[in-house]
C-alpha cells in the first residue's frame, strides 16, 4: 500500500500514541500486578527494607509481573521518542518492505530497552537495600541523575540520539534500532532509575522523567562541556503558543498576495 | 522605495553603486569584530569559526570577541537545508543593505537612493565575478580595493566559467511549490520544513541550484595550501566556500540578492503564470513559517541595527520586498522567461491527454504518493579523478507504477510521476567539492547514452558531518530531481524496471583528505 508523507506520519503518531497512552493507563491504573503504585517497581521497591534479599522482591512480585510492568514503562516514556527515526525507516523503505523494516527497527530498540531493565531494576534494588532510609536511596540516585545530565557523555549520547543513518536493508535497520536503544538507554537510564526509586510518587515521577526526556531531545545540539541541559526550547514554544492565543498574531497567516503590507521593521 | 539593479548592467564596472558599496564596505571593515555594526560581526551572524578566521588572517589574537551574550543572539544565524532559508537571508540582505546605507550617508554618499546591486549570472558572459570584485586597485589605481578577496580561487574569480550553462541551472524556479513533500521527493523551490536549522538535511530546490554552487564555484580552494593541524591534508577553501567565512566576501551579498531576487520572481513573474493548486507560487501560510522558529522554541532571527538595538524578525515581516522598501530592476530570472507551463509541456511531450486537472484549483496535492524505487544499497566514496559508476537495483513492481504513470498518467490527477535521485547523507571534510552526476540505463558499458543529471557542490557539508551538529553528522542529502532523463530513457525504450546506472564524476582532482562519501544513492518516484 502506497501512503501520501504527510497521512504516513500522522498515522504513526496516532499509532505511537495509541501505544504509549495505553500503556501508561494500564501503569497508573491498571490492575495492581502490573501498575506502577503497585509494582511499577517503584513502589515495590521503595518499600522494601533495608538489606532485603531479592527472594523478598520475588514473593511480592514475579519476574514475569516485573517484566511486564517494565515493558509497560518502556512503551509508555519511550514509544512515543520513536516518532521521528521510524519515520526515517519507512522514507528509506520500499513499500512492500515497510513492515519488515519497521519490525527490525523497533525490534532493534525495544530488545535493548527490555534487555536493560534486568540491571537497571537490579541496580535500582540494590541501591534501595543499601541504605537504611529510603529517602537517602532517592537522594542518592537523584544526585547521580542530575550529575549525568548535566556531563558532556549525556550530550555526546543526546545528539546520537538525532542520528539517521542509510538504511540499505532490515539488517541495517535492525542495527539502527539497536544504535538508537543503546544511545537512548545512555542518555535516559539514569532518570529512569530515579523514577523506580521515587516512593509513593512514582507515577508522578514517572510522567516528570518521561516529559523531561521528551523535552530534552528537542534541543539544540551542545558540544563537549558540562552543564545541564534545560528544556528551554518546549518551553519558549508553550510559552510563544500561549502569548498566540492570547493575544493574537499581527497578522493571521496565509500566503503571500494576501496580506496588508504592514511589517515589524526598524524604526 | 530604492531599486536593486544588475551589477552587469550599471553604467560601467565602477559606477555609483558599486563605488559607494566599497566605501561602504571600508567604513565597515574599520570596525572592530565586537562592534555590532562592523564587518566581520556581520559576517559572523551568517556564520563563524575562529581558528578558520584566523587562519585566513581575518582576526588575530588581538580581536576581542563580543560578549557571549551577543554572540548567542547574532552569531551562527544562517538557516540552511530549510525553508527559513529564503526569509532568514532577505532579512540578512535588508539590515546589511540599511547599515551600508548609514555608513554611506556619514560619509556624504547618496544614502537615500543607493540599492545593493544584484549579480546575474545567467547572462550570457557574467559568470565571471563581476569586474570591480576582481580589481586590486580602486579605480584611480590605489591598491586597497576592499571588494576584492585574495581568498577568492573558484572559476569565476578570474573570468566566466566556460561550462557555467552545463552546471548551474534554474530548474528551481518551475516547481510550483515553495515546499515539496520531501521524503525523497521534491523539496520544493524554498525548502522543505524545520526549526532554526543551522546545518543539515535537505537542500531547497533554489538553494542546491544556484546557490550552492555559485558558492563553491566563487570561492574554491587554494590549489597548494592546506589549513592547519588537524586539517593539515585538507586545502584552504575560499571564503566563499564555506558558510563560516561566505560573507567576509563582498560578493556574498550580491550573489544573494540575486537569490533573493529569484524568490520574488518566483513568486510574482511572469504575471499569470499557471497555478495548478491555489497554494502554487505562495509562500508557506502555515504559523510554523510565518511566525518563524521561535514559534517552535528556537532562537529568533536578530540582526543589528545601525544604532546597535536588537532588530527581531519573522518571514512573515520581511516576505513582501513592497513593505520592505526596494523593488529588482528585472524580474527576469535568467537570461530569458522560464517555460510558462511546464507541466503541460510534459504531459504533451510524453504524449498523455491534457488532464482536467492542468485548468487549476484542483488541490491534487492532496493524497500525493512519495515512494522508493530502488538504491544502490551500499555506501559510495569518491575521491581523485576517477569516476564511480553503480548500478541501482530498482524493485520491479514499483519501477512498473513509474511506466505505468509515463505510459497514461496517474489514475485521479492524469499525471506522469516525477523521479528524484537522493544522494543520501552525503560528507567531507572540505565544502570546496564538486562532482557531476550523470544518470544512464543500465547495460551501456561505455555509457554514451548516460545524461547530466547535475552538478553537486558540498557547500555547507563540513559542518553537517559534524557528530557535534544538529543531525549527528548524518551530512546533507542532495536531491536531484531526473523526470527530464526518466522521460527520455521511458520514450526511448531505455527505461528498464530492474536497473538503472548512475555515474559521479569529480570536477578536477578531490584529494584524499576530503573524499567524499555518500551514504547510498537512491531514487524515488512522487505522484502528482
Amino acid at each position: 500500500m502506497t501512503v501520501a508523507p504527510l497521512r504516513r506520519e500522522a498515522m504513526i503518531a496516532v499509532a505511537l500514541a495509541t501505544v504509549s497512552g495505553i500503556s501508561w493507563a494500564a501503569l497508573l491504573t491498571g490492575p495492581a500486578v502490573i501498575s506502577a503504585p503497585a509494582l511499577c517497581t517503584g513502589r515495590l521497591i521503595a518499600d522494601l527494607p533495608s538489606g532485603a534479599e531479592l527472594r523478598y522482591l520475588l514473593a511480592q512480585a514475579s519476574p514475569a509481573a516485573l517484566a511486564t510492568s517494565w515493558t509497560l514503562m518502556v512503551a509508555a516514556m519511550m514509544v512515543p521518542l520513536f516518532a521521528s527515526p521510524l519515520c526515517h525507516v519507512l522514507v528509506r523503505s520500499l513499500s512492500r518492505a515497510r513492515l519488515r523494516m519497521i519490525g527490525s527497527f523497533v525490534g532493534g530498540y525495544l530488545a535493548v530497552w527490555l534487555a536493560a531493565g534486568v540491571p537497571l531494576i537490579g541496580l535500582a534494588i540494590t541501591v534501595r537495600a543499601a541504605f537504611a532510609e529510603p529517602r537517602i536511596a532517592v537522594g542518592v540516585v537523584f544526585a547521580v541523575a542530575v550529575a549525568w545530565q548535566a556531563c558532556g557523555w549525556k550530550r555526546v549520547a543526546l545528539n546520537r540520539c538525532h542520528a539517521r543513518p542509510v538504511l540499505g536493508g532490515e539488517m541495517a535497520a535492525l542495527s539502527f534500532g539497536t544504535r538508537h536503544g543503546l544511545w537512548c538507554l545512555a542518555g535516559c537510564a539514569p532518570l529512569m532509575i530515579a523514577a523506580l526509586l521515587a516512593p509513593a510518587y512514582t507515577g508522578l515521577a514517572m510522567i516528570a522523567a518521561a516529559l523531561w526526556i521528551w523535552a530534552e531531545r528537542l534541543e539544540p545540539p551542545r558540544g563537549p562541556g558540562f552543564g545541564l541541559i534545560w528544556p528551554r526550547r518546549a518551553s519558549r514554544a508553550a510559552a510563544h503558543h500561549l502569548r498566540l492565543a492570547l493575544a493574537p498574531p499581527r497578522r493571521a497567516a496565509s500566503g503571500r498576495g494576501r496580506h496588508g503590507a504592514s511589517a515589524s521593521l526598524p524604526t | 522605495m530604492h531599486t536593486r539593479e544588475n551589477v552587469y548592467e550599471l553604467a560601467d564596472d565602477w559606477a555609483e553603486p558599486i563605488l559607494w558599496y566599497a566605501r561602504g564596505v571600508k567604513a565597515m571593515q574599520a570596525k572592530p569584530l565586537s562592534e555590532p555594526t562592523g564587518w566581520r560581526f556581520y559576517a559572523a551572524i551568517h556564520g563563524y569559526l575562529r581558528w578558520l578566521w584566523d587562519s585566513h588572517g581575518i582576526t588575530s589574537a588581538a580581536d576581542a570577541e563580543p560578549s557571549a551574550a551577543e554572540m548567542g543572539t547574532y552569531f551562527d544565524q544562517c538557516q540552511h537545508q530549510s525553508w527559513f532559508f529564503l526569509p532568514w537571508h532577505r532579512g540578512y540582505l535588508f539590515a546589511l543593505e540599511r547599515q551600508m546605507k548609514h555608513e554611506i550617508a556619514a560619509l556624504g554618499g547618496p544614502a537615500e537612493t543607493w540599492a545593493l546591486p544584484y549579480w546575474n549570472y545567467f547572462e550570457a558572459g557574467r559568470s565571471a565575478v563581476p569586474p570591480a570584485f576582481r580589481s586590486l586597485d580602486w579605480p584611480d589605481g590605489t591598491g586597497d580595493n576592499p571588494l576584492f578577496v585574495v581568498q577568492r580561487w573558484g572559476v569565476l574569480a578570474t573570468g566566466p566559467d566556460p561550462a557555467f550553462e552545463r552546471r548551474v541551472h534554474l530548474n528551481a524556479v518551475t516547481d510550483r511549490e515553495f515546499s515539496g513533500p520531501g521524503n525523497g521527493g521534491s523539496t520544493g523551490f524554498g525548502g522543505r520544513p524545520t526549526g532554526f536549522n543551522w546545518a543539515g538535511g535537505d537542500n531547497g530546490g533554489v538553494e542546491w541550484q544556484p546557490h550552492n554552487i555559485l558558492h563553491t564555484l566563487t570561492g574554491g580552494s587554494h590549489p597548494a595550501d592546506t589549513l592547519p593541524p588537524p586539517n593539515q591534508n585538507v586545502p584552504v577553501p575560499g571564503l566563499m566556500s564555506v558558510p563560516q567565512t561566505a560573507a567576509l566576501d563582498p560578493v556574498f551579498y550580491l550573489h544573494h540578492c540575486n537569490i533573493d531576487r529569484l524568490w520574488e520572481s518566483w513568486n510574482r513573474f511572469p504575471a499569470g503564470k499557471v497555478a495548478i493548486n491555489p497554494s502554487d507560487w505562495s509562500n508557506p501560510s502555515g504559523v510554523n513559517w510565518q511566525q518563524g522558529p521561535a514559534s517552535t522554541g528556537d532562537r529568533p532571527f536578530a540582526m543589528p541595527d545601525t544604532d546597535g538595538s536588537r532588530w527581531d524578525f519573522v518571514p512573515n515581516d520581511v516576505e513582501q520586498i513592497a513593505a520592505l522598501d526596494y523593488d529588482y530592476a528585472d524580474l527576469t530570472p535568467g537570461a530569458a522567461p522560464p517555460p510558462a507551463d511546464p507541466t503541460a509541456a510534459r504531459v504533451a511531450n510524453l504524449g498523455l491527454a491534457q488532464p482536467a486537472a492542468l485548468s487549476g484549483a484542483s488541490g491534487m496535492t492532496t493524497g500525493r504518493v512519495v515512494e522508493r524505487l530502488g538504491s544502490l544499497g551500499r555506501g559510495l566514496r569518491l575521491a581523485g579523478h576517477g569516476a564511480e559508476r553503480r548500478s541501482l537495483r530498482l524493485d520491479p513492481p514499483t519501477a512498473a507504477r513509474l511506466t505505468n504513470s509515463l505510459s497514461s498518467g496517474n489514475a485521479g490527477s492524469g499525471l506522469p510521476d516525477r523521479v528524484f535521485l537522493n544522494l543520501e547523507n552525503v560528507r567531507s571534510r572540505s565544502d570546496a567539492v564538486l562532482f557531476e552526476v550523470y544518470v544512464g540505463p543500465a547495460g551501456d558499458p561505455d555509457g554514451a547514452s548516460r545524461q547530466l543529471a547535475g552538478t553537486v557542490s558540498l557547500f555547507g557539508t563540513t559542518l553537517a558531518s559534524s557528530l557535534e551538529g544538529s543531525h549527528a553528522g548524518n551530512g546533507i542529502t542532495h536531491v536531484l530531481e531526473i523526470t527530464d532523463i526518466v522521460d527520455r530513457l521511458h520514450l526511448g525504450g531505455a527505461l528498464g524496471i530492474e536497473e538503472l546506472d548512475v555515474e559521479l564524476v569529480p570536477v578536477g582532482s578531490i584529494p584524499e583528505a576530503v573524499a567524499v562519501e555518500i551514504g547510498d544513492i537512491s531514487l524515488y518516484r512522487q505522484s502528482e
